[in-house]
């Protein structure tokens, strides 16, 4: 059995038989092979990391999406003194009020400069005509000093953010500090925000926000007054720093000194006081649409601008003239020492308190 | 001066390092034993020859797997028959026997048991191997071509030896009735 299968098998592939050439063939085409779909491999991952990256840079080419609401919220907080990934700016502003109720007076000018050195350090001055007021923070204690004809007044503020620094002062003329008002406005909570084309401001791309808005500035409840007992602002400034804005005022001292003796209003209080007994007018009035448009830095998200409607009472208009970022600021700016002959006094409210005297 | 062949383990070495020629010492040494096996499994010359080519192949590819603590017949030759078997199973169906030559009957006189050990000539083996399924063909390429011991054939082909044993025994039983006598002499009178 043995040596017939080994004959038929020697039949058919005889002693003299070689493979290898046939193998060496197929060894070379397996190469080939491998060679190819190793290139294959290759192309495909090439073009696959190219489809990916062209998506990629798609993606991120794209400009960030915003929305008008963020965007005010944004610079509410950084006008406010927040940290930001801009460590350290110096802006210079003016506020203009022009009042309709005196048209032929000229417009109350405000001007403010603010150092902001990160950290909680702030330094920010402010002067009318009539007044000048002084902020300085080196991130743990607070100054607040406040200067009207021959007196200065002097007090330690502690916890006090610039958005309270309006409904401190019952000098002011009206809300003329942009980020209580940028404050109100995003925990009002009622306004209709709308993008509007980038613009320039001072040599800066700024996004151009819209808020219509009531007076009242609460759509739960517009009209509210602030005669109710509340407490005192010494209270509220004790209790820590309060994020509310002031409420704007018509620009009468009397209606100032009223001010004085409540605290800010809250989210849902009307921006513009509504007087004992008001009118079905008033309350019109009240609940009538503004429109206030905010200029913000599209790269820093600074507000750089700001014109707030007043309705029937005027308008208020904020603009920065000059504006530096990441700028060496001295660490003096950020200290304060008392000018010669200011008094002294215990908290922001004795001060308050002082400048509403003065005023009666 | 005669060159002296390259031993298996260190062509095996070469073909672990990725050299390719390290295969040519093996085809020489192999190539016949495992082409004649294929043939007689699947009784056409370019498939086995196809069978054999692509096991070196592969055998190359896969040379990692192969433990050279033991010799590289045994293995190289498994993974042939594996591969004859899986040719024949793609095939579909087997050659007809009426390709080949027809069987010449053996003697009259030789009963049916002498007639399998008595078979004269390759051809009557050959057409009776034809009637047999592939898995016993293995068998008897296996136990009489590659003269392995049925401890060998389990190994090899990873049955209980029991398989094996049943194997053989069929592949036996069904050559020995295929190269049975025919004519008178080997009928029964009543």
């Amino acid at each position: 059995m043995n040596h017939l299968l080994n004959e038929i098998a020697q039949r058919s592939f005889p002693d003299d038989h070689d493979e290898w050439p046939a193998i060496q063939a197929r060894l070379d085409q397996r190469r080939r092979q491998l060679v190819a779909r190793r290139w294959v491999l290759s192309s495909a991952c090439a073009l696959m990391g190219f489809v990916l990256l062209a998506a990629t840079l798609v993606v991120t080419s794209r400009p960030e999406t915003v929305s008008a609401e963020s965007l005010l919220d944004r610079a509410g907080t950084i006008s406010d003194g927040a940290a930001t990934s801009v460590h350290s700016y110096h802006v210079v502003a003016t506020v203009t009020l022009g009042l309709a109720a005196n048209r032929e007076a000229a417009p109350i000018v405000q001007h403010e400069e603010t150092w902001f050195g990160g950290n909680g350090r702030v330094r920010q001055a402010t002067q009318t005509d009539a007044w000048s007021t002084l902020i300085v923070s080196d991130g743990t204690h607070t100054w607040w000093q406040v200067a009207r004809g021959a007196s200065t007044y002097v007090a330690p503020a502690d916890g006090i953010r610039l958005s309270d620094a309006a409904y401190l002062n019952p000098l002011s003329e009206s809300n003329a500090n942009i980020a209580s008002v940028i404050q109100f406005l995003t925990k009002s909570g009622c306004g209709q925000y709308g993008l509007a084309p980038d613009q320039t401001v001072a040599g800066r791309a700024a996004y151009v926000v819209r808020v219509t808005h009531t007076l009242a500035g609460s759509c739960s409840n517009p009209v509210q007054t602030l005669a109710q007992p509340r407490p005192s602002p010494v209270a509220a400034t004790r209790a820590g720093p309060s994020k509310a804005p002031p409420a704007r005022t018509d620009g009468s001292a009397k209606d100032s000194a009223r001010v004085v003796a409540a605290p800010p209003p809250s989210a849902g209080q009307p921006i513009i006081e509504k007087p004992a007994g008001a009118s079905v007018e008033a309350q019109q009035v009240l609940n009538s649409s503004v429109v206030d448009t905010f200029w913000i830095d599209k790269e820093t998200f600074v507000p750089l601008k700001a014109v707030q409607s007043l309705g029937p009472k005027g308008s208020s208009t904020y603009e920065v003239s000059s504006v530096e970022y990441n700028v060496a600021l001295s660490d003096s700016l950020f200290q304060y020492t008392p000018p010669p002959g200011a008094q002294q006094l215990a908290d922001a409210a004795a001060i308050k308190q002082r400048l509403a005297t003065q005023v009666h | 001066m005669t060159d002296t062949p390259e031993p298996d383990q260190d062509a095996i070495a070469r073909l672990r390092r990725g050299d390719a020629a390290g295969l040519e010492p093996l085809v020489r040494r192999y190539q016949l034993q495992a082409l004649r096996a294929a043939y007689l499994v699947l009784r056409d010359h370019t498939l086995a020859q196809d069978v054999v080519q692509s096991a070196f192949v592969g055998a190359f590819e896969r040379i990692h797997q192969f433990d050279t603590s033991r010799p590289f017949g045994p293995w190289f030759l498994k993974l042939v028959l594996n591969s004859a078997l899986k040719a024949a199973g793609r095939r579909g169906r087997e050659t007809r026997l009426d390709a080949w030559p027809s069987i010449e009957p053996v003697e009259p006189a030789l009963g049916p048991e002498l007639a399998w050990e008595r078979a004269e000539t390759a051809d009557q083996i050959w057409a009776a191997l034809a009637q047999l399924s592939p898995v016993q063909r293995v068998a008897i390429v296996q136990r009489y071509f590659l003269e392995l011991t049925e401890h060998e054939m389990t190994t090899a082909l990873g049955c209980p030896p029991s398989t094996i044993k049943a194997r053989l025994h069929a592949a036996r039983h069904r050559l020995r009735a295929l190269l049975r006598p025919t004519g008178p002499a080997s009928e029964t009178t009543p």
